[in-house]
C-alpha cells in the first residue's frame, strides 16, 4: 500500500468535532457533518473518526457512530473509542466504516477484537497507542486504566498477530506542529510499513515518515486550520 | 455548564467546552495572551506576508482588506501599512447602514488615500436571500456573511491579490476554539462552521429559497482548489488583540463611535441598523444571550471588569428594548406578516419589543475602560450615503 496522509477526527459523547492538545486540554472543532465533508474536499486518505475516553465508562459508543451514518462521503473511514461487542453487533449491520482502531481492546479484549476479525477480516483491525517516552522505555496509554504502561514482549507478539496495522500517537507533541518523536519507532517491535504516525506532525515529519517507508502519517487538529494543508503537503 | 470566570456557558453557539475546573476554552485560550512572545509573532507574520507575496510577481496590490464599516477597518489598515503592505480596501453593502457607517468608511477611505471597492449585491436577490434565512435559520445574517466571505476572495483571484487580511478570529477570540499558536487560516471549513453558522450554500439554497440558480452565484464561495491560492490571514493569531483598546486607538484618524443603548462597546459594528436590533433579539431568541454578554465576557478576561459587575451591567442590557419595525419595513413585510412573525418566532422574548430605551451608564462598573461620547446615527437602512 502507498504512503497515506489521513486525519484524525475527535468525537465528543454528544457528536461534537474536537480537537485535543497534548493528550490533555480539549477544544470544539464544531460540527462533525461539516469537519467530515471538508476533510473529504481536502483529499485526505483517510480519516480516523476517534471518541476518546479516558477510565473506565459505560458510554455506548454505537449510538454515536450511528449519528454518521448518512453523511456522504467517500474518503475510507475508520471508528473507534469504547466500542464493545454490544456496539458491533449494531454498527455491522450497516457499516459506514472500513476499519476499527482499538485502545484498551489492546491489553484484555481480545473477545471483541477476534468478532471483528471474524466478521471483518483482519485488515480491518488497527490499534491505537497513545505512547510517551520516559527514561528511554516507551510507555503505551491504556484507556480503561486511564495511564501509561509499558508494553510485555508477549503483548508485542499479540498485537503483531492481532492488528494489521498501528497508530503510534505521540501524546506529548499531540495538537502541536512541535514534530513527532521518531525515537519511538525504535522501541516499538512492530513492522514499520505498517505503522502510522500521529502527534505534532510537521511537513518535514511527513517527508521523513515516507522516506522511512511508514505505512502513513495521521495528521490531527490542523488538517483543517488553513485551505491548503494536506493539498500543501504533497507539494 | 458555566464558567465560572465570564458569563458564556457551554451553549455559545461558536463552541465553548468548559473545564474540570469550570473554566471555559475562551478563559483559558485568553491566558495565551500573557505568555506569548507577540514580538516574535510580528515578525513572524511580516515573514508569512512576504513569502505569500513572494508567489505572485506584479500585483496590482499586495492585499484585501474586507471591511465592517467599524473600527477594526482602520486598525487593520493602520497594521498593514505599518508591515509596508498596499492594500485594496473592499467593502460588501449589507444594505444595513446607518449614516455612521457610511461616514465611517469614506473617512478611511480618504484619510488613508486608499482604493476602495464596494460591491452592491442586487438588492431584491438580497432581500429574498434575508427573507429567507429569516424564515429557514431565525437569523438575517446568512446571506452578508455569506457574500461578505466570498466577494473578497473571488475579487482577490480575479485581481491576482494573494492575500487576504481578516482580523480578529472570533471562534479564539469569544470562545477559544483555537489556540494562537493554531495560526489558523480563513478556508472553505472555516467560512462555512463559523461564518456561516453551519450552513452551507447547498443546504441554505436547497428549498424555499426563490433566487434563481445564476442569482445565487455572488453567495457561493469559490471550490477549495481555487480558494486555496489565496492566503487569508486573522491578525489575532499575531498580535495581542484587544478590540476595545485598539478600536478606542483609532478615533485619532477620525473614527466616529456610535452611542449605543445595547451594549458599552461603542466601537464594535457601529453603525449598523440590524447588529443591536433585531439581529441581537433573534439571538436572545436563539441562544439566550446579547452580543454584550460576549463584550463582557471578553471585558473579564482583560481584567477590566470584575465577573459579579459584569453580571450586574448584563441585567441592566438584556432587557432593553428593540425596535423591529424598520427592519421589516425594510425587507418589505406586510403589517400582518411582520405580526405573524414575531408571534411565531419571538416567543420567549415578546416584552423586548418595543421602543423603551434607557441610556446604561456603564462607566461604574469597570477599573478601567474607553468610554466616548457617541454619535447617535438619524437615518438606518441606506442603501448608499455620499459625504463625510
Amino acid at each position: 500500500m502507498s504512503f497515506r496522509v489521513g486525519s484524525t477526527l475527535l468525537l465528543s459523547k454528544d457528536c461534537f468535532a474536537l480537537q485535543s492538545y497534548n493528550f490533555n486540554t480539549k477544544r470544539i472543532l464544531g460540527s462533525v457533518e461539516n469537519a467530515l465533508h471538508f476533510l473529504d474536499e481536502y483529499e485526505v486518505d483517510e480519516i480516523h473518526v476517534i471518541v476518546p475516553l479516558k477510565g473506565k465508562s459505560n458510554f455506548i459508543s454505537s449510538e454515536v457512530f450511528s449519528k454518521l451514518i448518512n453523511i456522504p462521503i467517500s474518503t475510507p473511514v475508520t471508528i473507534g473509542g469504547g466500542i464493545q461487542l454490544k456496539d458491533l453487533k449494531i454498527l455491522l449491520k450497516d457499516p459506514f466504516f472500513e476499519r476499527i482502531v482499538f485502545n484498551s481492546a489492546i491489553f484484555d479484549g481480545d473477545e471483541v477484537l477476534n468478532t471483528v476479525a471474524l466478521l471483518m477480516g483482519r485488515q480491518a483491525l488497527i490499534a491505537c497507542m497513545p505512547f510517551i517516552i520516559d527514561n528511554h522505555k516507551l510507555l503505551v496509554y491504556n484507556s480503561r486504566l486511564n495511564k501509561f504502561i509499558s508494553i510485555s514482549q508477549d503483548l508485542w507478539r499479540k498485537i503483531n498477530k492481532i492488528f494489521n496495522e498501528i497508530i503510534l500517537l505521540d501524546a506529548n507533541a499531540e495538537g502541536t506542529k512541535r514534530g513527532f518523536n521518531f525515537n519511538a519507532l525504535d522501541l516499538i517491535q512492530f513492522p514499520i510499513d505498517r505503522t502510522l504516525i500521529s502527534g505534532g506532525i510537521t511537513n518535514q515529519d511527513i517527508l521523513n515518515a515516507r522516506k522511512l517507508g511508514l505505512a502513513g502519517v495521521t495528521i490531527d487538529n490542523w488538517v483543517l486550520h488553513s485551505e491548503s494543508s494536506v493539498k500543501g503537503v504533497y507539494k | 455548564m458555566r464558567c465560572i470566570n465570564c458569563l458564556d456557558n457551554s451553549l455559545h453557539p461558536l463552541g465553548q467546552l468548559i473545564d474540570d475546573a469550570g473554566l471555559c476554552s475562551g478563559c483559558n485560550t485568553h491566558k495565551e495572551k500573557d505568555i506569548i512572545n507577540w514580538g516574535d509573532k510580528l515578525n513572524y507574520l511580516n515573514d508569512k506576508c512576504s513569502k505569500v507575496l513572494a508567489t505572485k510577481k506584479n500585483r496590482p496590490y499586495d492585499c484585501i482588506i474586507p471591511l465592517n464599516a467599524d473600527a477594526e477597518d482602520y486598525f487593520i489598515v493602520e497594521l498593514a501599512l505599518q508591515l509596508n503592505l498596499r492594500p485594496l480596501l473592499v467593502q460588501v453593502n449589507s444594505y444595513f447602514g446607518t449614516e455612521l457607517s457610511w461616514k465611517n468608511l469614506h473617512n478611511l477611505e480618504t484619510h488613508f488615500d486608499l482604493d476602495m471597492i464596494t460591491f452592491n449585491p442586487n438588492i431584491l436577490h438580497y432581500k429574498e436571500a434575508v427573507r429567507s434565512s429569516l424564515r429557514k435559520f431565525n437569523s438575517i445574517y446568512w446571506p452578508f456573511q455569506a457574500l461578505k466571505t466570498s466577494y473578497p476572495v473571488k475579487l482577490a483571484l480575479d485581481m491576482k491579490i494573494p492575500l487576504i487580511l481578516w482580523g480578529g478570529l472570533q471562534a479564539t477570540e469569544q470562545s477559544g476554539k483555537f489556540s494562537h499558536h493554531d495560526e489558523v487560516e480563513m478556508s472553505s471549513w472555516s467560512r462555512v462552521e463559523h461564518d456561516l453558522f453551519s450552513v452551507n450554500e447547498k443546504n441554505f439554497f436547497t428549498t424555499g429559497v426563490q433566487l434563481k440558480e445564476r442569482n445565487q452565484t455572488p453567495y457561493i464561495y469559490p471550490q477549495v482548489d481555487i480558494a486555496k491560492k489565496v492566503t487569508g490571514i486573522y491578525l489575532s493569531n499575531y498580535i495581542r488583540w484587544d478590540p476595545w483598546k485598539q478600536n478606542n486607538d483609532m478615533l485619532k484618524y477620525g473614527f466616529e463611535p456610535e452611542k449605543n443603548f445595547n451594549t458599552f462597546d461603542n466601537y464594535e459594528r457601529s453603525g449598523s441598523s440590524v447588529y443591536y436590533e433585531i439581529h441581537d433579539l433573534l439571538r436572545l431568541e436563539k441562544h439566550g444571550y446579547r452580543k454584550v454578554r460576549d463584550h463582557l465576557s471578553r471585558e473579564i478576561r482583560h481584567g477590566r471588569v470584575t465577573t459579579s459587575h459584569a453580571k450586574k451591567l448584563y441585567k441592566k442590557y438584556v432587557n432593553q428594548q428593540v425596535n423591529v419595525e424598520p427592519f421589516f419595513k425594510w425587507l418589505g413585510a406586510s403589517k400582518t406578516g411582520t405580526k405573524s412573525f414575531l408571534n411565531k418566532r419571538i416567543v420567549k422574548n415578546q416584552k423586548l419589543i418595543g421602543l423603551e430605551k434607557t441610556y446604561v451608564d456603564p462607566k461604574i462598573y469597570f477599573s478601567e475602560g474607553f468610554f466616548p461620547d457617541g454619535y447617535l446615527p438619524e437615518r438606518s437602512y441606506l442603501n448608499y450615503f455620499k459625504g463625510i
